[in-house]
């Protein structure tokens, strides 16, 4: 379980205070998919990196698995971000200098029990590609690399940031799939944050947020399939 | 382009770092050099001028009792324009602590003296015109009376007419047995014809000083002096003169090449500085491109990156060398040259390093402006115009897949960023190379006046003889006279050294065994066989001044013979030869020096210690730009490897923002970070051992003087404190960089993907 408690994240900006996320509070079950919803500005982001350790909160408490994540030191978060957390960026941010393999590899060394990396590359359906350098890859063979890279690595939530955003529909519907299907399959939490409103049809969670306060928290009871979704 | 200029401003502030690297490297690389151009330059100017001003004589020929017919001859002979004669002779001060070489002439249309102060210059008069830097010295001004003993041992009265230098004693050391000049103790100066008889109780003049461009035959000069004929010697050949264009001669070549290295070192840094940082700037080039910013003005933008903080580092390296090197420099060399003043004098290629370093700087940016804006603009903007050069495919079996992950990576950047590797071996190397050089001259000095004072010379005291008739108890009697050495090729002059059967000088071949004086044939030091191309076996033929004929010496050996530079032989094997062997001084290790310099056929006496201590002053003035070189060559490791490291972690910040973001530890990250490092300082540290080792021999034999052979022999503490620096400096670095990485922002690093 994910609880975000009275949640403020202030940065000051010469003589003003920006409320980057202004008191927000919600709860996110284990193993399902939550949709952080919201225009630029809304504040998705900072609490996509509050929940992710690599941003620290001004006040309020962020729970996962009942463990206060406020309270971390730096040593502490870094454990956290590398046992707990799997990060997929909009622009894949994979190291160019190593393979496919390897860059799911480099991740999967930092844990005593990862996945197969040669099983999850096939389950991204990147095993005839794995020894080719991320500039040969495509948009969407890129994202799925990133998607293992943060999976082998067994975490309890996955963290997607706009994950589609820098793909064209039919790749970016691909891409989703595979998200939900290995989430599911591996009991991770998936929080994908978006402006997109097509993709709140597909979660089993939708937070709105707008200037960085929750405008709507609704549970999906019937979620579509990615298929039906018109993007 | 007002924008652009406020755009430009804004860069610098943003690039601090890689700005403040090319600012200071350009004001390093001039403030050395121009420091130590500003001195050579001002010290040549000083003495052509004083020449030019005094007219000193291009020739001297030495002859016995030269007369005014002597001159009628010389004057008509073609080539020489101008003649004067003269006579010189040392005498004692009356209080018997100095002793003043005086002459006198019969004109001064040659080789007159600066006036400093004082009385108009007179041919006829009593009084003396005395050296300025002994009247200061002895705290006697003009006016003031200076007791000289005569050659009859009276003392006689001279009022000081004037205070005066001459080029012909800008390193006047007195006595043979002195290496440096001791005001206290030796001074000149000129007299008229009448004070000097009253001194020397005769006039003969015994050197006519020429002015013309004689090209030097010595046939003439027998023909007019006949017998009487003892030498001619040029300007060059004048060591009371040349010492002053050989020492500035060794600056220029110590400052050259050292400033070569140092400067080469900073050109490729900043180079490759102005191309990474124009580099990063795709993003702003590709939108000002697409703005419809005209390309020229887009180069003109770039290139006003690599001339305002190179002029500006140039300034004030030019300022600050002024009033730092040049001084510093400037004061260790007035202790061994004596100059009218001196002066602080711009070198123009001060003036071309500085546009020299402007226009690579230019170049650089330019051309990696002129690179990025090959695409479209969008092209330009995602960064793609400069396809990668990673291969496609790793093969399975590739050796690499063997590799820790850090290490491929490592190993990939390199290959990928081959140009940022090589200038961090560069740097790295040059670094070490610099600071092996600074240092092992060092131990150069060192060594080898270790070698001439404790190895070569065992003696105590050392003596020069009045007369050679004196006899003296318990000492090994030396002939030492200048000769001219023949070889098929070529005349020098040199030094011959002769000596009676003893134990104070040792001689040793080239792998250090001891070898001693043969009966036959001479022996020959090494440094002045290696220039004159004489191995041993070799015949070579030598005149001695005073004699006419040509002395035929078969080379038995070529020794390991420091200083001084010239051939050694026995007495027996001299005389074999054809020629007398003259008394001209001692060595002993029995009594102290009072006892030798109380007797009166000695003329001075010298300890070895003193004469160590002397030639430790003269290492002094060595040292003092090595000291210099040193300090910069360190400053500029330091800033080429902090420069190339900070480059490297700004250009792979993302990368390790996102490690971070993935949940790697700090000490990973930066494992990864230090490796490429790592493996950049150990091959340059390597290479640099290597190259310093050679580099230092080059230098070495570059900068030697030609009458002192200088050991390259680095000492291991050289090459431990070098690479404890290099390796200091870049473990220094990397420190910092781990402390950046630690203080990465994850979330900012992570923003404008594209």
């Amino acid at each position: 379980m994910i609880e975000f408690k009275n949640v403020k994240k202030y940065y000051k900006m010469g003589n003003n205070i920006i409320k980057a996320v202004d008191d927000i509070s919600f709860k996110i079950e284990d193993g399902k998919c939550t949709v952080i919803l919201g225009p630029s500005g809304s504040g998705k982001s900072t609490t996509l990196n509050l929940l992710g350790g690599m941003d620290t909160v001004t006040d309020g408490m962020i729970f996962l698995d009942g463990e206060d994540i406020t309270k971390l030191n730096e040593k502490e978060l870094e454990d956290y971000r590398r046992k707990k957390i799997g990060f997929v960026f909009q622009f894949y941010n994979l190291i160019q200098q190593l393979t496919v393999r390897e860059n799911v590899g480099i991740t999967a060394d930092m844990v005593t029990e990862s996945l197969d990396i040669d099983e999850i590359l096939d389950g991204v359906g990147l095993k005839e590609r794995k020894n080719l350098f991320p500039q040969n890859l495509s948009g969407g063979e890129l994202q799925r690399v990133a998607i293992a890279r943060a999976l082998v690595k067994k975490p309890r939530v996955l963290l997607c940031d706009e994950p589609t955003g820098a793909l064209d529909s039919e790749t970016g519907k691909l891409i989703l799939k595979l998200l939900k299907k290995v989430s599911k399959e591996n009991n991770i939490s998936l929080i994908i944050v978006t402006h997109n409103a097509s993709l709140e049809k597909i979660a089993d969670k939708v937070i709105r947020l707008k200037d960085g306060r929750i405008v709507s928290d609704v549970i999906n009871e019937n979620p579509l399939e990615i298929d039906e979704v018109v993007w | 382009m007002k924008y652009l200029n406020i755009k430009m401003l804004r860069d610098m502030k943003q690039n601090f770092t890689q700005f403040i690297a090319v600012f200071l490297m350009a004001a390093i690389s001039v403030l050395i050099f121009s420091g130590m151009a500003s001195v050579w330059t001002g010290l040549n100017k000083v003495v052509s001028d004083e020449v030019s001003d005094t007219n000193m004589a291009d020739y001297y020929i030495k002859a016995l009792g030269i007369t005014g017919e002597d001159k009628e001859k010389l004057l008509k002979t073609d080539g020489i324009d101008k003649v004067s004669l003269s006579a010189e002779y040392t005498f004692s001060a009356s209080d018997g602590q100095s002793e003043i070489n005086i002459t006198t002439v019969d004109s001064y249309d040659v080789s007159s003296f600066t006036l400093l102060k004082g009385k108009e210059l007179l041919l006829e008069g009593q009084g003396i015109y005395l050296d300025s830097d002994y009247a200061s010295e002895h705290n006697l001004k003009t006016g003031d009376i200076l007791k000289i003993d005569n050659i009859a041992g009276e003392c006689i009265e001279i009022e000081i007419s004037g205070l005066v230098h001459s080029p012909e004693y800008f390193y006047f050391t007195g006595a043979v047995t002195e290496t440096v000049p001791n005001y206290e103790k030796y001074g000149y100066g000129f007299v008229s014809n009448q004070t000097f008889e009253k001194l020397c109780m005769q006039l003969n003049y015994t050197t006519a000083k020429v002015k013309g461009n004689y090209i030097s035959e010595t046939g003439d000069f027998e023909e007019i002096f006949g017998e009487r004929f003892i030498c001619v010697q040029d300007r060059g050949d004048f060591a009371q003169y040349s010492r002053s264009e050989k020492e500035s001669s060794q600056m220029k070549k110590m400052a050259t090449l050292f400033s070569a290295v140092f400067i080469l070192l900073s050109l490729l840094t900043m180079y490759t500085s102005m191309v990474r940082l124009v580099d990063r700037q795709k993003e702003a080039i590709g939108t000002m491109k697409g703005l419809g910013v005209k390309t020229k003005q887009i180069l003109i933008h770039y290139a006003s990156y690599g001339i305002f903080v190179p002029l500006l580092g140039g300034i004030l390296g030019l300022i600050i060398g002024r009033f730092t090197v040049s001084k510093a420099l400037m004061k260790v060399k007035q202790t061994t040259l004596y100059l009218p003043e001196w002066k602080l004098i711009h070198s123009p290629y001060s003036f071309v390093l500085i546009a020299g370093i402007m226009i690579c700087c230019v170049f650089a940016s330019v051309m990696a402006a002129k690179k990025v804006l090959k695409g479209n603009p969008v092209e330009i903007m995602r960064g793609n115009t400069n396809n990668s050069k990673m291969k496609k495919e790793v093969k399975e079996t590739s050796l690499i897949n063997h590799f820790p992950y850090g290490l491929r990576l490592a190993f990939r950047n390199i290959a990928q960023n081959k140009i940022r590797f090589i200038m961090g071996i560069v740097g790295v190397m040059g670094g070490m190379v610099l600071i092996i050089a600074g240092f092992g001259v060092k131990d150069a000095i060192n060594s080898s006046n270790e070698f001439v004072f404790s190895k070569q010379f065992t003696y105590d005291i050392k003596g020069i003889l009045k007369n050679s008739d004196v006899e003296l108890e318990d000492v090994q009697y030396l002939y030492e006279t200048a000769i001219e050495l023949q070889t098929a090729d070529e005349i020098k002059q040199t030094s011959l050294s002769s000596f009676e059967a003893g134990e104070f000088y040792n001689f040793y071949d080239n792998k250090e065994n001891k070898i001693g004086l043969p009966d036959k044939g001479a022996l020959i030091s090494r440094h002045l066989a290696d220039e004159m191309g004489i191995t041993a076996g070799d015949n070579i033929k030598i005149r001695i001044p005073g004699r006419n004929e040509w002395i035929n010496i078969y080379i038995q050996n070529t020794v390991k013979m420091l200083s001084p530079q010239g051939l050694f032989i026995s007495k027996t094997a001299l005389e074999n030869a054809g020629a007398a062997f003259k008394r001209t001084g001692f060595v002993t290790d029995s009594h102290d020096a009072n006892y030798y310099s109380d007797i009166s056929g000695v003329k001075n006496v010298i300890t070895r210690s003193e004469q160590l201590e002397n030639t430790e002053l003269v290492a002094d003035s060595v040292m003092s730009i090595v000291k210099l070189l040193i300090m910069a060559s360190v400053l500029l490791s330091v800033v080429i490897l902090y420069n190339l490291g900070i480059l490297n972690y700004v250009e792979r910040v993302r990368e390790y923002s996102t490690m971070k973001v993935l949940g790697f530890y700090q000490r990973e990250i930066r494992s990864i970070a230090i490796l490429e490092c790592v493996i950049t300082t150990i091959i340059g540290w390597v290479l640099g051992l290597i190259l310093g080792r050679i580099f230092l021999k080059v230098y070495i034999k570059i900068i030697s003087f030609d009458t002192f052979e200088w050991l390259s022999d680095a000492s291991i503490a050289t090459y431990v404190i070098a690479s404890v620096i290099i390796i200091g400096v870049s473990l220094l670095v990397n420190l910092l960089l781990a402390h950046k990485i630690r203080k990465i922002v994850m979330v900012e690093a992570l923003k404008s993907v594209e």
